[in-house]
């Protein structure tokens, strides 16, 4: 800890202070975990792969993208495969990407566009 | 989020506020990327499923459009089509509807010094997908070639003939989609050739919309369809796992700030 620059009556943290307390946080809950949920911890909150995660989590894969990405992926694929099988037509193999990517697309755009009106709490 | 709220917890414990809205965030995106995950190992069993039985596509009857009724220097060949309901001159102008009658027209002229006895054969494997034949202009329809037979005539040098033939289109066009062997098969077109190829278009049924979509997206092969999957369904896994974690861990962390160990 630093004194604040602005105000000298505050106490600044630095970077490596904040991450020492961080993991000695997450530490100190490890025990009363078992030994599964240690070990994910442990792997979750590695440091690296910890930053990629969130980075990833936050915008490739954001929760409402990969679950509309999900639901159009099956409910198109299926009912293609289905159709085809019906009146025998070949298909070319990127159904499902096309429908994924499809469904990704509007749950990314519906988030965007509910992170711009949402009230930051 | 989870980094910053649990890093600024020891320095100040009025975030706790912050923790239930944290937690009821992290509930729904729990629950999203279970079914998200659900949804996309689903999507791995029908796409395994669909590797391994393929759709097969259909093979057309004939793949030959006439195309051995071509001109030589002593014979001319010519056809034309006309669209009878619709009062065209020329069929190939505008799509025919369903029920629309077509007349072609085949004329034949002998260009050479002598004189030649001529064969008349019109294949309508091709047009018959689309149509029945209401008119044969006397010639012998042989079902299984779909071909239209006129007996052999001579023609004198200098001498033309005409054969006339009918067909109506179905009230219903079949969606059937292009055979594997024969891309003019099923594709909204009636195409024969008698000296010149005719191509009569067709309206297309909503159905055929699908199909051309399908042929229009890029071929993927089976090994990038499955890295893709692969890659997906682990990726859904491990941010599944993730979420559940940080969901336990702030509960124990919340379990701990009441009982004033943090």
């Amino acid at each position: 800890m630093r004194q604040s620059k602005k105000s000298p009556h505050v106490l600044a943290l630095d970077a490596p202070t904040i991450e020492t307390r961080y993991q000695e946080t997450i530490a100190s809950v490890r025990p009363r975990m078992t030994k599964a949920e240690e070990l994910t911890s442990e792997v979750v909150h590695a440091p690296l792969f910890e930053r990629i995660l969130d980075f990833v989590a936050g915008t490739l894969a954001r929760p409402l993208a990969m679950l509309l990405g999900g639901i159009c992926a099956f409910a198109g694929t299926i009912t293609l495969y289905a159709y085809a099988r019906f009146i025998g037509l070949r298909l070319s193999g990127s159904e499902t990407i096309v429908f994924f990517m499809f469904g990704w697309l509007v749950g990314t755009c519906i988030d965007i566009i509910r992170d711009l009106f949402r009230r930051k709490p | 989020m989870f980094r910053k709220i649990v890093s600024s917890l020891p320095f100040s414990p009025a975030l706790v506020g912050q923790l239930g809205f944290y937690v009821r965030e992290l509930r729904k995106e729990q629950l999203m990327r279970r079914l998200g995950l659900v949804f996309i190992v689903l999507t791995a069993i029908v796409q395994a499923f669909a590797m391994l039985e393929p759709p097969q596509a259909l093979s057309a009857r004939s793949v030959d459009a006439g195309t051995s009724n071509a001109s030589s220097p002593s014979i001319i060949r010519a056809k034309s089509a006309r669209n009878l309901t619709q009062g065209l001159a020329d069929a190939t102008t505008k799509p025919a509807q369903p029920g629309d009658r077509i007349e072609y027209t085949l004329r034949t002229t002998n260009n050479s010094t002598d004189p030649i006895a001529i064969d008349t054969n019109e294949n309508l494997a091709d047009v018959l997908e689309y149509a029945t034949l209401i008119q044969d202009g006397g010639g012998t329809l042989d079902t299984t070639t779909q071909t239209l037979h006129w007996d052999s005539i001579v023609l004198q040098p200098g001498q033309s003939y005409s054969r006339r033939l009918a067909v109506q289109l179905f009230d219903t066009i079949p969606g059937t989609p292009i055979a594997s062997n024969n891309p003019l098969s099923y594709d909204c077109k009636l195409t024969n050739s008698y000296g010149n190829a005719v191509t009569v278009p067709i309206e297309c049924p909503p159905s055929k919309i699908i199909e051309n979509t399908v042929r229009a997206l890029p071929p993927v092969n089976q090994t990038a369809n499955i890295s893709f999957s692969t890659l997906l369904v682990l990726l859904a896994f491990i941010l599944y796992v993730r979420t559940v974690q940080f969901a336990k861990e702030i509960k124990l962390i919340r379990h701990e700030l009441s009982g004033g160990t943090i």
